[in-house]
């Protein structure tokens, strides 16, 4: 009876300090306090009138500079955009252990990460999975299904292209050089009513053609095991509107009209990146803020100079 | 999804909780049976940036198995609430959750045994079917549907699976379906029932079935997939009183998939052991040869699930810290290799044998690549697409992928000291292994010396000393461990693993681990302190990181 009882009261002991020891003391400031964004400067402009709906697929591509098998996964996502051109957005997204920077080693210098991609990433447990994988419209994230290897993108790409749209969004950018000021304005056009959803609506900068190292076990895409000048693509810099994006309808609404957003940005210093505006590209896509499904996505060149 | 899983267990856990009050008054004649085991592992997480130990949000993390199983004579069934809240350090975090992903019935009437739910199951060696749980190493790739067992005679076992695999919460897109038949001649043929010939022998046949999906090659064309993927596998046993032979020889028909870049080439594997033994001497031969043997019943998937089979290792499984440190892992798409163990006992009361006797194990493996040539002239080996590859059956590859040579010599000096001392040579290809391309092989030197000192009868000192000794990879280590055990009920062990020999001085970290048990019957709890290094797993080009840890773990184990 004696070692029962000892038993119990070990096991409460250690639940009891294990429980105690985890907590979190949060010190003041309590609240995020929100910056106002100031839409009078990005004034929307007409959107041309759509005849013609459908869907555009979402492709993220989860990377890192540190990963020797993502370079020809790049590959892959470089393919598809060819082959569908403006029905598939890719984003690179560079998060995880992968993606990792050092100091002492020359080849992980470059910081690739962002906020909203390293929250993705763990939200969707991409590179707790491995790298290199990736999501089609994040599909299937209830069911723990999202996390998508390479060789299976294709057919997810093909799949949700095919699907009639629920919505269509339209993407415009206005990108003023002298003042380095960036306007995007998006129209979300509801092709069927909508409603039981929350929708929200990210907005995020993508760039190609960075140049920097990147390891690599493939020789047919480059040199093994360092491609030092590594051309980076798709390469996601940041969200515009944080890691959730802006909320567009509630779930106790019914879409109605089209909801216009306009966001401005400026691109020097954007995410604390140095940036080529002629590599940039602005994407959007709207999502089920409970099942996180993309129905729609949307991109765009930021400037053609 | 998860619900789906819920519900039939839940209507089952019914079933199973009120089937013993309800069947009371025939429990002793039905001699009914509830029995279980539970498993918790919590691990706390302190942040160590040195060693690479990263802010762990949720601070504590548990897994926890608990199974339950009922017997009433010929009937039994089963279930296990697993809950992985959120999954320990190391463990796919797709685990994530709680429910019930296992359960099953099963009665056995006359010449027939029915499993319904999920099954864990083994056709031979396991090369073309083998579905079976290690929860230890988050594995469980259980086929949820149905077994069907038929003896029609003594000495002969036909088997039939058909349903779909596990993943995670879910199950994977695959169908299986297979058969196997099993002879065993000794118990078929009365006038052999007691020779010293044994002979068994049998086959089996597996095929799944995936729907089509779109999938390219490097030139943007569109593979044309097979949906049904069928193997075969034939099998003998036999011995002759000290001798043994065992032979398998599995083929599966093409199977384009990730794992393999998609090629078409059939796969091929082959496991030979022969072994001989006698009072104090025994020797075993194994030679192993896997050709795109990967076999997931998912085409796309990467990762440590969904596997139909089962890949044999054939390399020793060392235990000692540092000698587990550079383990092999299977190449089930190209490997080659052979595995010879001799053990030997120095009769007692001769010099090298002393008063007790000395036993010597020497063990050897030697894994290298197959041989792999163009199809021809203008496809590059392995493209997809394509057959891949020709390889010939006996040709051994050029490419080194392990090497263990390691002698083990265990002598008793008295009634209360004990010595094992351990000596390992190792080449281990971690280019291959690990998928760190451009990595040399990391040759390593391993001795350990493990001393037990008993004091009294249940009191008793144990010592470790190892020491890994390496140019590559992280240098030289030490470790050192003592163990102190009041049995049966107690045991501490404090131990510190020193990476001393780091190229890098500031990466010459101490992995100190500390543990106390204390064990009643069949429970048991244990509480640790220590750091773990971290470490990248990589499987079919997949990488990922297992974070370093430091923290505490407490382990509960019981069972009734």
């Amino acid at each position: 009876m004696r070692t029962s009882y000892f038993i119990k009261s070990a096991l409460l002991a250690a639940a009891v300090v294990f429980v105690i020891a985890s907590c979190d003391k949060v010190t003041e400031p309590y609240v995020v306090h929100n910056q106002p964004v100031d839409t009078s400067a990005c004034p929307a402009p007409q959107f041309p009138a759509v005849t013609v709906h459908f869907k555009r697929a979402l492709l993220e591509d989860y990377t890192g500079h540190d990963c020797p098998n993502c370079p020809r996964a790049g590959l892959i996502a470089s393919d598809l955009k060819e082959q569908y051109k403006d029905t598939l957005v890719v984003m690179a997204v560079h998060a995880g252990f992968f993606a990792r920077t050092s100091t002492s080693n020359p080849l992980l210098a470059y910081d690739f990460r962002t906020t909203a991609g390293t929250d993705w990433d763990a939200f969707f447990k991409i590179s707790a999975v491995g790298n290199p994988n990736g999501m089609v419209n994040r599909i299937g994230y209830p069911n723990d299904q999202q996390v998508l290897s390479p060789s299976a993108w294709a057919n997810a790409v093909k799949t949700t292209i095919a699907q009639a749209p629920l919505m269509d969004l339209q993407l415009i950018t206005e990108y003023n050089a002298a003042d380095d000021k960036l306007c995007i304005h998006t129209k979300t056009s509801f092709i069927h009513p909508v409603m039981g959803r929350s929708l929200n609506l990210t907005v995020a900068i993508i760039e190609d053609s960075i140049v920097a190292p990147q390891k690599n076990s493939d020789p047919l895409v480059g040199a093994v095991p360092n491609i030092n000048s590594y051309l980076h693509m798709h390469v996601l810099r940041g969200t515009v509107n944080g890691t959730n994006g802006t909320t567009i309808l509630l779930k106790e609404n019914t879409s109605g009209t089209p909801i216009v957003k306009s966001y401005p940005v400026h691109l020097t210093g954007f995410n604390l990146n140095t940036m080529v505006p002629k590599n940039c590209h602005v994407i959007a896509f709207v999502y089920d803020a409970d099942t996180k499904e993309v129905f729609q996505a949307a991109e765009a060149k930021v400037s053609k100079y | 999804m998860k619900t789906r899983f819920l519900t039939i267990p839940f209507l089952l856990a019914g079933v199973l909780f009120l089937a013993p009050a309800l069947l009371f008054a025939q429990s002793n004649s039905l001699g009914s049976q509830v029995n279980g085991n539970f498993q918790m592992d919590a691990q706390y997480y302190k942040v160590d940036s040195a060693i690479g130990a990263f802010p762990v949000p949720e601070k504590m993390m548990m897994n926890s198995w608990t199974n339950i199983t009922y017997t009433a004579g010929s009937f039994n069934a089963g279930l296990r609430y697993e809950t992985y809240l959120n999954p320990v350090n190391g463990y796919d975090p797709r685990y994530k959750g709680a429910g019930i992903p296992y359960w099953y019935v099963d009665y056995k009437t006359g010449q027939f045994q029915v499993t319904a739910g999920h099954i864990y199951e083994q056709f031979g060696s396991g090369m073309i079917f083998r579905t079976y749980e290690e929860h230890n190493l988050g594995y469980d790739n259980s086929l949820n549907g149905i077994r069907l067992k038929f003896n029609p005679v003594k000495g002969i076992e036909l088997k039939g699976i058909y349903g779909t695999q596990r993943y995670f919460w879910d199950k994977g897109p695959g169908i299986v379906r297979g058969g196997d038949a099993d002879v065993n001649l000794n118990d078929l043929v009365p006038s052999l029932e007691n020779s010293k010939f044994r002979f068994q022998f049998g086959g089996s046949f597996v095929s799944k079935y995936q729907a089509n999906e779109e999938i390219y090659n490097a030139d943007q064309e569109k593979l044309i997939l097979p949906l049904n993927v069928a193997s075969g596998a034939g099998r003998i046993n036999m011995s002759y009183g000290n001798f043994g032979l065992n032979a398998e020889y599995a083929q599966k028909i093409n199977d384009p998939n990730a794992m393999n870049n998609f090629i078409y080439k059939k796969g091929e594997s082959l496991l030979l052991t022969a072994s001989y033994s006698q009072k104090g001497f025994g020797i075993i031969v194994q030679a192993k040869r896997l050709d795109n043997m990967n076999y997931k019943s998912k085409r796309t998937e990467t990762g440590n699930v969904l596997d139909m089979n089962y890949l044999p290792a054939i390399t020793k499984q060392q235990t000692y810290t540092l000698a587990a440190f550079y383990p092999y892992a299977t190449q089930p798409n190209n490997e080659m290799g052979l595995e010879a163990q001799l053990n030997y006992k120095i009769k007692k009361n001769t010099i090298l044998g002393g008063q007790y006797g000395t036993d010597v194990a020497v063990n050897f493996s030697a894994i290298n690549s197959i041989v792999k040539n163009q199809v021809d002239d203008s496809t590059a080996i392995g493209e997809s697409g394509t057959l891949g590859y020709t390889s010939p059956f006996f040709k051994v590859g050029d490419v080194k992928y392990f090497r263990d040579f390691n002698i083990e010599i265990g002598h008793k000096f008295s009634h209360n000291f004990k010595l094992l001392l351990t000596y390992m040579y190792e080449d281990y290809n971690i280019e291959v292994i690990e998928g760190h391309p451009g990595e040399p092989v990391i040759h390593a030197d391993i001795i350990v010396a493990d001393m037990t000192y008993k004091i009294t009868p249940t009191k008793a000192l144990r010592l470790e000393a190892q020491t890994l000794m390496t140019k590559e990879d992280d240098g030289d280590w030490l470790l050192g461990l003592l163990e102190y055990t009041v049995a049966p009920k107690w045991f501490v062990s404090v131990a510190d693993g020193w990476n001393y020999g780091n190229d890098d001085a500031d990466r010459r970290f101490h992995y100190p681990l500390v543990a106390v048990a204390y064990n009643n019957e069949a429970n048991r709890i244990q509480v640790s302190y220590g750091k773990q290094r971290e470490g990248i797993v990589c499987v079919g080009g997949v990488c990922r990181n297992v974070p370093a840890s430091n923290g505490f773990t407490l382990t509960v184990t019981t069972s009734f």
